[in-house]
């Protein structure tokens, strides 16, 4: 077995000796021990192959010189005495371009023979262009060609973009209502069958022509062929991956951003099992929106009782908080609690504190819908629905004209569109990041000496103009301690505060303009001075409900109480 | 930053928002009304080959401003040997960033290039480039030309450059490693960029003239390598902004009139400086952020500190053989120790903090630069192990809002003070 990185690899080659190739695109918990050789700040993936590689080295490594990262991590595993090769990889596919990697792979040829003290065989190479599915043969990635031919002429949601970690897509197919193809550029691998009759020499060129003329990886020169990727008939949502500090597909997802056609949403990888949850959080929202058939048959709201009561259970990083609906879509109650370690736990207690203030039983809730980071979490739901879906609901029903939601919640951000039925158009998510959230405020609260609640009111008096201009919270952090130091006003820091989580959420929503009317969700709503910076910004009023922080649970409530989720129309969902 | 320019960075942002062509034509004015002050109000307190430089740069800068049909983009190690002997003008990436950033307008382009779809781990000099052009603030080159070496962000920026203004793009692929195949693959390259400057341009590559620029180039290279030897015993005062500004004679200006010139200078301020004491003497690697308060207050024209070359105005001090023009060119690129191994430049940086007796050495992570920033444990290791003190400081070379001052000057001061240097 030798492994792989990039579908330019000659991996037929290994075949010549006797090796299996195993493409290397695993994730880890963390990446902490590449952190001891590597700059946080370069690539993800790259940082998971040191990372990888350093737990587990047995196998022979052949890298394409792809990028400045991957480059530098051949360095530092060869640093490490590990068993990797590297080969230059042409960006051009013309003949010259030809004739350098046909030289590459001989020199890959000899370092292998070298490296394994084995010599290459030529009719074992030619026989692993055979031993794949579409020949016959026992392989059958699904990452193949002929694996996502077939998966192609039905409807489904294509993975396009940057590589993308098999756990990360494996957790994709699992709650993906349509089958995943796996377009990124690791899975657009297609060489195909050698010419019969040939010599080694022929061969060897024909085999490094059909390397360099499969579909361009966005590394290299002419990627025009890459612009009918996207237009694929039966392709029904477009997820498009990139990984963090690689910055080769962003380009490419800028051009097609503002596509409305197929519904579309962009992830963005660490290559950590751990920033999965964030991305799959993502996921179920947009998946939720491609479910058409379901979105069909809904809409029919059974009249029921007054006797029965819905519960919408919101359970987020920071609190969770319950809506309790009568049969006649009235809040009777709700309560909030602080979400702590154990998810499950804080629902249960919110929900019998919630019952209690109602005063009714547990028997009489005819419907749970959990929501939020924990909706997963929580043993006794009926269904769980994200928390964009149940905001927009929520929102919609204590506001109809709302078209923008500003959800500023403990630990992040959103904007969520909605169209003139209450449906999600499209959502924007801050990443993983604390600026522009509640955790924000409170880091900027606590460098002042301030409670959140005194900060809410403060920055409404500032009278000096102040910019915060670090967007890292952990920098601005260090920035208001030195304006302390220099004796400016707390209200006019707390402004430049304000106006900076202001800058942050109208950045969150790109070229678009946020349509009004907009309402401020979430617990920072209650911030006076923040909402006011936004609608400064805005230039604006900004709805704020009374119980801003629980229109996610009160959209929970509403779903219970219809029976079934009423998901959106998705032929126009668009996420960021 | 001083009053005026901030104010000046303000006009020009609101205008850019609204309309890029009177942004422009406000900047022109600026870097215009700045060149007359460089020319008939020189800092007396510079030395000559210091004055010299602020006005070939500002020039460099302005030229692609006013005549952009005469005009072409490339990135920092394109050899613009060619250019110049098709009388066509670079502008490059870092240069131009730099400037926007000392007229305090950066952070507009940023910003656009980001609300764009730029990724924000993206280079920030890259950033502001594109940024101004996808704002049309700055106009169309002829064409975009750029080398894959060092940094994957030209391949990304030139392209879309390239597909904004509609215009011809060529990218020369360098391998990494030197050899009579590679030097052969460049250098064809090379003659094919010249048959699509040929057609986008009506003008025909005069082989004599690209003679005679190489050859002004391997005098300014031999200048520059007689400074750096005599600098090992000299001081001479300067500040990140200078050190910054020879980043045009070493690279896009090389083979100039101009750049030649500088040269010359230089070398002779050199041999009239004073003798060095005890200064301490701090090699840097990658950019300076020329532009960050609390960086110059420690090192700018301090007397008790010296700043020797950054690695960058040293990365290919080869010379070319005249009669083989595009050999030689494909040879000096695949050269350069950004090119290759991070071991290379790591040697490098070493050899040179020898040869300029280096009590210290600044490794510059410059926020999107991979191949800094991945290199970083190796060439620590081979700059440590060769016994140089060593601090590896974060920060960003353009983007004001990117850096945290306060830890970066608590960091670079408490280096100083380990050298021996008191500071404030």
């Amino acid at each position: 077995m030798i492994h792989y990185i990039c579908k330019y690899t000659p991996v037929e080659i290994f075949g010549g000796f006797g090796e299996e190739a195993q493409l290397y695109n695993s994730m880890f918990e963390n990446l902490d021990l590449a952190d001891h050789l590597i700059h946080r700040n370069v690539c993800s993936f790259s940082r998971a192959l040191i990372t990888g590689r350093l737990h587990e080295a047995s196998k022979p490594l052949v890298l394409t010189d792809c990028c400045d990262s991957i480059r530098r991590a051949y360095d530092l595993l060869k640093e490490e005495g590990q068993d990797v090769y590297i080969i230059y990889l042409p960006r051009k596919q013309d003949e010259r371009s030809v004739a350098l990697y046909k030289n590459e792979i001989l020199k890959l040829i000899k370092a292998l023979e070298k490296g394994m003290g084995r010599e290459f065989h030529y009719d074992k190479f030619l026989s692993a262009f055979y031993n794949r599915k579409e020949y016959g043969g026992k392989g059958d990635d699904p990452n193949t060609a002929f694996h996502n031919n077939r998966l192609c002429q039905k409807p489904h949601v294509i993975v396009a973009g940057a590589r993308i970690g098999e756990e990360l897509l494996e957790k994709i197919r699992k709650i993906s209502p349509l089958p995943v193809v796996n377009h990124t550029c690791t899975g657009l691998r297609s060489v195909g069958k050698p010419p019969t009759g040939a010599s080694f020499d022929q061969i060897l060129e024909w085999y490094t022509r059909e390397l360099l003329s499969q579909t361009p990886c966005m590394r290299m020169n002419d990627i025009s062929s890459r612009k009918g990727l996207l237009d694929k008939p039966n392709i029904r949502g477009i997820i498009y991956n990139t990984i963090n500090f690689c910055d080769y597909y962003g380009f490419e997802y800028a051009a097609i951003r503002d596509r409305r056609d197929i519904p579309m949403v962009k992830i963005e990888s660490d290559f950590t099992t751990q920033g999965a949850g964030q991305i799959l959080t993502r996921l179920g929202a947009f998946f939720e929106g491609l479910n058409r058939e379901e979105a069909s048959s809904t809409g029919k709201i059974t009249t029921r009782g007054d006797k029965e009561y819905f519960a919408g259970i919101d359970s987020g990083s920071t609190s969770t908080n319950v809506v309790i609906l009568d049969g006649n879509k009235n809040i009777v109650s709700s309560y909030s609690v602080a979400t702590g370690a154990r998810v499950n736990e804080s629902a249960n207690r919110a929900l019998e504190e919630a019952l209690k203030k109602a005063g009714i039983g547990k028997d009489q809730i005819k419907g749970t819908v959990t929501t939020g980071y924990g909706r997963n979490a929580i043993g006794f739901r009926e269904r769980d629905i994200t928390e964009i879906t149940c905001h927009a609901k929520g929102a919609y029903f204590l506001n109809p004209k709302v078209r923008t939601i500003i959800d500023i919640g403990g630990q992040d951000s959103k904007i969520i569109r909605l169209n003139d039925r209450g449906e999600v158009q499209d959502f924007v998510m801050n990443d993983k990041c604390a600026a522009g959230t509640g955790r924000f405020l409170e880091m900027m609260a606590t460098s002042l000496g301030l409670t959140l609640e005194e900060m809410g009111v403060m920055g409404l008096s500032a009278k000096e103009k102040i910019t915060i201009s670090s967007m890292c919270s952990v920098f601005a952090q260090s920035e208001v301690v030195s304006l302390v130091a220099s004796g400016k006003n707390v209200e006019d820091i707390v402004g430049g505060i304000n106006r900076s989580i202001a800058a942050k959420i109208t950045a969150l929503a790109g070229r678009s303009k946020l349509e009004r009317e907009w309402m401020m969700t979430g617990g920072v709503a209650r911030n006076p001075g923040v909402v006011a910076a936004i609608e400064e910004r805005l230039q604006g009023r900004i709805i704020v409900p009374e119980e801003p922080e629980i229109c996610g649970a009160l959209g929970a409530a509403l779903f219970a109480y219809e029976g079934k989720a009423s998901y959106q129309n998705p032929s126009k969902a668009h996420v960021y | 930053m001083s009053r005026v320019i901030e104010s000046f960075g303000q006009a020009v942002e609101l205008l850019a928002a609204k309309s890029p062509k009177m942004a422009l034509n406000l900047l022109k004015l600026g870097y215009g009304a700045n060149s007359i002050k460089l020319n008939i109000m020189p800092d007396k307190g510079l030395l000559p080959h210091q004055r010299y430089v602020s006005i070939i740069n500002s020039r460099a800068i302005r030229r692609p401003l006013h005549r952009p049909d005469k005009s072409a983009v490339v990135n920092i190690f394109f050899p613009c040997e060619i250019l110049h002997a098709m009388d066509i003008v670079p502008q490059f990436t870092e240069g131009l960033a730099c400037y926007l950033n000392g007229a305090g307008c950066e952070q507009f382009f940023i910003e656009y290039a980001e609300d764009y779809g730029i990724p924000q781990t993206y280079c920030s000099y890259h950033k502001v480039l594109l940024g101004a052009v996808l704002s049309n603030t700055i106009p169309a080159p002829q064409f975009v030309a750029t080398t894959s070496m060092a940094c994957d962000a030209n391949n990304s920026t030139f392209r879309t450059i390239a597909d904004h203004y509609k215009i011809p793009y060529y990218l020369v692929d360098v391998p990494s490693v030197c050899n009579r195949e590679s030097i052969d693959y460049v250098a064809n390259q090379l003659k094919e960029l010249v048959s699509m400057i040929e057609d986008t341009s009506s003008r025909k590559m005069d082989e004599d003239r690209l003679r005679s620029v190489i050859g002004r180039a391997n005098r300014s290279i031999r200048n520059y390598k007689e400074h750096l030897t005599v600098l090992a015993h000299r001081y001479m005062p300067g500040s990140m902004t200078l050190e910054m500004f020879k980043i045009f004679p070493t690279h896009i200006l090389l083979g100039t009139e101009e750049g030649d010139k500088f040269f010359r200078l230089l070398l002779e301020d050199t041999y009239g400086a004073r003798r060095a004491k005890d200064e301490k003497r701090i090699l840097w690697v990658h950019t300076m952020p020329f532009w960050q308060e609390s960086i110059k207050r420690i090192l700018n024209f301090n007397d008790k500190c010296q700043i020797l070359p950054c690695d960058i105005n040293f990365d290919s001090l080869v010379e070319m053989d005249e009669k083989k023009p595009y050999e030689s060119l494909a040879r000096r690129m695949l050269l350069n120790v950004v090119n290759g191994p991070g071991e290379r430049r790591g040697r490098r940086i070493v050899e040179m903090a020898k040869r300029l007796r280096a009590d210290g050495i600044v490794y510059f992570c410059h926020w999107g630069c991979k191949h800094t920033l991945g290199n970083v444990q190796i060439i620590g290791s081979i700059i440590r192990d060769e016994g140089f003190p060593l601090l590896v400081l974060d920060g960003d070379g353009c983007d004001r809002k990117n850096v945290n001052h306060g830890q970066m000057a608590t960091k670079l001061q408490a280096f100083l003070e380990i050298l021996g240097v008191a500071t404030e």
